[in-house]
């Protein structure tokens, strides 16, 4: 008699240990409450204008000042295209308030895909404030044979919104 | 008499049978249960007439009914069996304590108190003996229904601007933005008249042309051969005549032509075949200042500073710093070995001035009067 309940003390012991490792990671866990969404401010043209100004402002921030004019290099490729220069190069152009992205390399598509995404890294995501920026995109006769690309006047990331 | 067994059974079917009837009564219809439940002490179980309410108001979907049930009877027996267990354990203790002197009593009543301790640990174990089991068991919660979701198909809408292909003249998108759009249609419009002008100064140099031709053939001049400058004679005068007024067409019908191309110019597409930015170092705008107006016609003012700009940028993209594979340099791709020396320029980094290398290229352009030393004016179909 006091052998079968030890033993049934010693089973439920073993099964509560059990259950304490093994269990408790199976635990449901809260699932976290989806935070509201807040539809989109509509913003004023001075909003609008002061977050354009701050943005370029950013893309500027450590952008070299090219020697014997007024632009600046703001971002160039680590990666060496076919024809020893960077796969792409996005200046500023200051006179015209224009960031030109100019690809080095091929396939266009691909290094235009680069370029794009570059700039939207160090614009840290504001998509819709980069839309409104003037951009010329192209690439050099040697490096297209004068293809012209589709759309040079804006990012592509701006058209799949 | 029913046995153990079969009272176990007939409550079992009871029990599943209230539930169900509940849930399906539920299905129904939501109403108020007829039966006021007590409220658990345990804030996180609502009791049922609490949470059918916020079914009614939608606050929780209908599915979840069931297992909210479930989870209030769960906690309810929790709390009577606890109750109970606590019960027979100071039971066990009052008769241990009266045991004094009768260690069968004694056995019995310690008996009842371990199994009253070890009723309790079980059930308070219950949860994670079933999460053991089957974690899946615990999680009282029935997924319903995902909402299905049909992809937007966005349709065009007329007059959307399409992307141009440039490498091929897109007549299609010509032809579109003509019939959709009414910038479009008047461009159509002004070519049409212009080929329209066309089609008259050539029917008009025709005539002149035949006029001619009989005038040669019945003229006579006295010579072997009849010199029109010098000549006098009627038929000589008239056709003089005619010669300044076939010269005057093909320079009207020359400048249809111009016109038309002029026509499908709004800045930035060159009837598809070239690129004329709107900003930047090749754009029309900034351009226009190199040329000198007043020694050009208007017409051709504008469509050279137009070619000037589709040149610009297919050579160089808009780089003023663009270096090509065969030591061309700037905006203009100007070819240094074949212009050192030429108008100062002595280096190459001299090119990377935007406006020292529009000046050249302007210089190169009038010294052949044509846009050939360009590749891209080739390739665009600016020369031939």
């Amino acid at each position: 008699m006091r052998k079968k309940k030890i033993t049934i003390i010693f089973i439920i012991l073993v099964l509560l240990v059990a259950s304490a490792f093994l269990g408790l990671r199976f635990f449901e866990k809260p699932t976290p409450e989806k935070p509201e969404t807040i539809p989109p401010k509509e913003l004023t043209p001075e909003e609008s204008q002061l977050l354009i100004k701050e943005l370029k402002e950013k893309l500027l921030e450590n952008a070299k000042p090219m020697i014997g004019s007024s632009d600046f290099i703001v971002i160039e490729s680590e990666k060496k295209g076919s024809y020893e220069r960077p796969r792409f190069e996005i200046t500023y152009q200051k006179p015209f308030d224009l960031f030109l992205i100019s690809l080095y390399d091929k396939p266009l598509a691909e290094v235009r895909k680069e370029a794009e995404n570059a700039l939207l890294e160090k614009a840290e995501g504001q998509l819709d404030t980069l839309c409104q920026l003037n951009v010329l995109l192209g690439s050099p006769r040697f490096v297209s044979g004068g293809e012209i690309m589709e759309n040079p006047e804006s990012l592509n990331i701006c058209l799949r919104r | 008499m029913l046995n153990k067994k079969q009272k176990f059974f007939f409550f079992f079917l009871f029990f599943v049978f209230f539930i169900f009837c509940t849930n399906f009564a539920l299905a129904l219809e939501f109403r108020a249960p007829e039966i006021n439940y007590p409220s658990l002490p345990f804030p996180e179980v609502k009791s049922p007439q609490v949470f059918l309410k916020e079914i009614q108001k939608g606050e929780i979907p209908g599915e979840q009914a069931l297992p909210l049930y479930i989870k209030y009877f769960y906690y309810l027996s929790l709390m009577i069996v606890g109750l109970l267990a606590l019960g027979v354990i100071i039971y066990g203790g009052f008769l241990y304590l009266i045991s004094a002197g009768a260690p069968v009593k004694m056995i019995a009543a310690k008996e009842q108190i371990t199994g009253g301790i070890l009723g309790l640990v079980i059930l308070l174990s219950s949860y994670l003996i079933l999460a053991t089991i089957n974690p899946q068991l615990a999680i009282l919660h029935l997924p319903g229904l995902e909402k299905i979701t049909l992809p937007e198909i966005k349709l065009s809408e007329p007059g959307e601007k399409k992307l141009p292909t440039y490498f091929q003249i897109p007549f299609g998108m010509i032809i579109e933005n003509a019939v959709v759009n009414e910038e479009g249609q008047g461009k159509l419009n002004n070519a049409k008249k212009s080929a329209e002008d066309a089609r008259e100064s050539a029917e008009y140099l025709k005539n002149l042309t035949e006029e001619l031709k009989n005038l040669a053939v019945n003229s006579d001049c006295g010579l072997s051969k009849c010199n029109l400058s010098t000549c006098t004679g009627l038929s000589c005068l008239q056709a003089q005549t005619n010669i300044v007024e076939i010269t005057k067409k093909i320079e009207e019908i020359n400048g249809g032509a111009k016109s038309i191309r002029v026509s499908l110019t709004p800045g930035e597409i060159i009837s598809g075949i070239g690129f004329v930015p709107t900003g930047g170092y090749c754009s029309v705008d900034y351009l226009s200042q190199f040329w000198n107006k007043s020694n050009l016609g208007s017409l051709w003012y504008e469509n050279l500073v137009v070619d000037a700009a589709s040149v610009c940028y297919c050579e160089s993209a808009g780089n003023p710093r663009a270096i090509g594979t065969t030591d061309d340099h700037g905006l203009f791709q100007i070819h240094f070995p074949t212009w050192e020396g030429w108008w100062n320029l002595e280096k190459r980094e001299q090119l990377y001035n935007p406006e020292f290398n529009i000046n050249f290229a302007i210089k190169i352009y009038k010294r052949n009067n044509s846009w050939w030393p360009w590749v891209c004016a080739r390739i665009l179909g600016i020369v031939r």
